[in-house]
């Protein structure tokens, strides 16, 4: 039987309840541009429009995403070819923060702290899969808003949709490309520690 | 006294400095074929400036480039344990660019094709942009391998030679009217290659 295996970061991708996405947004806009919520610190962005979720959102959130987040463990574990043990389910959200994302701004290379990092994206920016042709651009870079995740000489990318929820390592260096229409793109990111 | 020694692997990433009267020069020579023949359709940019040099070019540039190009390769055979190689003549440059980025212009995490890369900087402006959070210099370049990662901020004349397969971003700037150029080339090897 032939049989093909590969091996990297397990990213994985799923999607979570638009009950959620909505909470995210609702909290997220009552937290924006409050100078004691600001991430500012911590992020690798070349303009900053992200903020940090207080502690009670953050508890309300794990509570909404723990089966999504055991299920990746389970992913996680399996693909390291260890035993599901009940210490990967003995985990909490680290920091959680919305990140609004302008025309020009840049997200570059970049990893988390943490073991399980995450990004919810929360809504949908049809117009960015177009921006190269109505800007009459040639060039063959990536689909300008899309999230690349890199391992050694290996590359994915990914294009945001509304309620999509991707889990990966930490560790998992990742970008987002750029873009040049007037539009917001809003993300949640997160980390996990075990 | 204890020996300690550190023991590093991966990509073989070089960089020197070319004399900045030899750099002006090959600026000149940039400056003169822009608008020829595009390069962007190739390229995985987020912007439209880049331009090929005339294949006549090619000798030129290798007068300038092949003492380098000896040095990197004797550092790449000690850093991969291989032998050291006895000639240099049997590389050949696929395609030489140059790129011109303008404010907001990117390039994104990628990759090159042939065996060997290069990227030489010719202009860097002065940026007034403000660096907020631990973001990179604006115009940096950051390489990555595994789970690290490398970011320089070029000056004019730095040369960096990497395998081809080694992928690299750059940071946009935000200065209005800010120029950076800098010339990109790949090297195949043509015979089976140790890399």
């Amino acid at each position: 039987m032939d049989s093909l295996h590969t091996w990297g970061p397990p990213i994985w991708q799923t999607s979570i309840d638009d009950s959620i996405v909505q909470g995210l947004l609702e909290q997220g806009d009552a937290i924006r541009h409050r100078e004691e919520f600001n991430a500012e610190i911590d992020l690798a962005m070349n303009t900053h429009d992200e903020w940090n979720y207080p502690p009670e959102v953050v508890e309300w959130f794990s509570k909404a995403i723990k089966t999504k987040v055991v299920d990746y463990m389970q992913i996680w574990a399996k693909h390291l070819g260890w035993t599901y043990n009940k210490w990967l389910s003995d985990w909490q959200i680290d920091s959680l923060w919305i990140n609004y994302m302008q025309k020009y701004d840049c997200n570059p290379l970049h990893d988390h702290k943490g073991n399980v990092s995450f990004i919810i994206y929360l809504n949908d920016v049809p117009d960015l899969k177009t921006e190269k042709q109505r800007m009459n651009m040639t060039n063959n870079g990536p689909v300008p808003g899309s999230v690349m995740f890199c391992h050694n000489d290996h590359r994915k990318f990914f294009f945001p949709n509304k309620g999509e929820f991707f889990l990966f390592p930490s560790n998992t260096l990742h970008m987002v490309v750029p873009y040049k229409s007037d539009l917001t793109r809003i993300s949640v990111s997160g980390n996990i520690m075990f | 006294m204890l020996r300690t020694e550190g023991y590093t692997w991966g990509p073989y990433l070089w960089r020197t400095t070319i004399p900045w009267d030899i750099t002006e020069v090959i600026l000149q020579r940039a400056n003169s074929i822009r608008g020829d023949k595009s390069a962007t359709p190739m390229l995985p940019f987020n912007f439209d400036d880049q331009w090929h040099f005339p294949s006549k070019d090619i000798e030129w540039f290798w007068g300038i480039f092949r003492p380098h190009l000896k040095k990197y390769l004797a550092g790449y055979s000690r850093h991969n344990q291989l032998p050291v190689p006895t000639e240099d003549d049997i590389w050949e440059f696929d395609h030489i660019w140059v790129n011109y980025y303008k404010e907001h212009d990117m390039t994104a995490l990628h990759n090159h094709v042939g065996d060997l890369s290069i990227v030489l900087y010719l202009q860097i402006p002065t940026y007034t942009d403000k660096v907020l959070g631990t973001a990179p210099e604006p115009g940096s370049i950051t390489f990555c391998w595994g789970g690290d990662k490398k970011t320089f901020v070029p000056k004019v004349g730095e040369l960096f030679i990497f395998p081809s397969g080694l992928h690299h971003m750059v940071m946009p700037h935000r200065t209005i009217g800010a120029e950076r150029v800098s010339l990109s080339a790949n090297l195949y090897y043509r015979a089976p290659f140790n890399g």
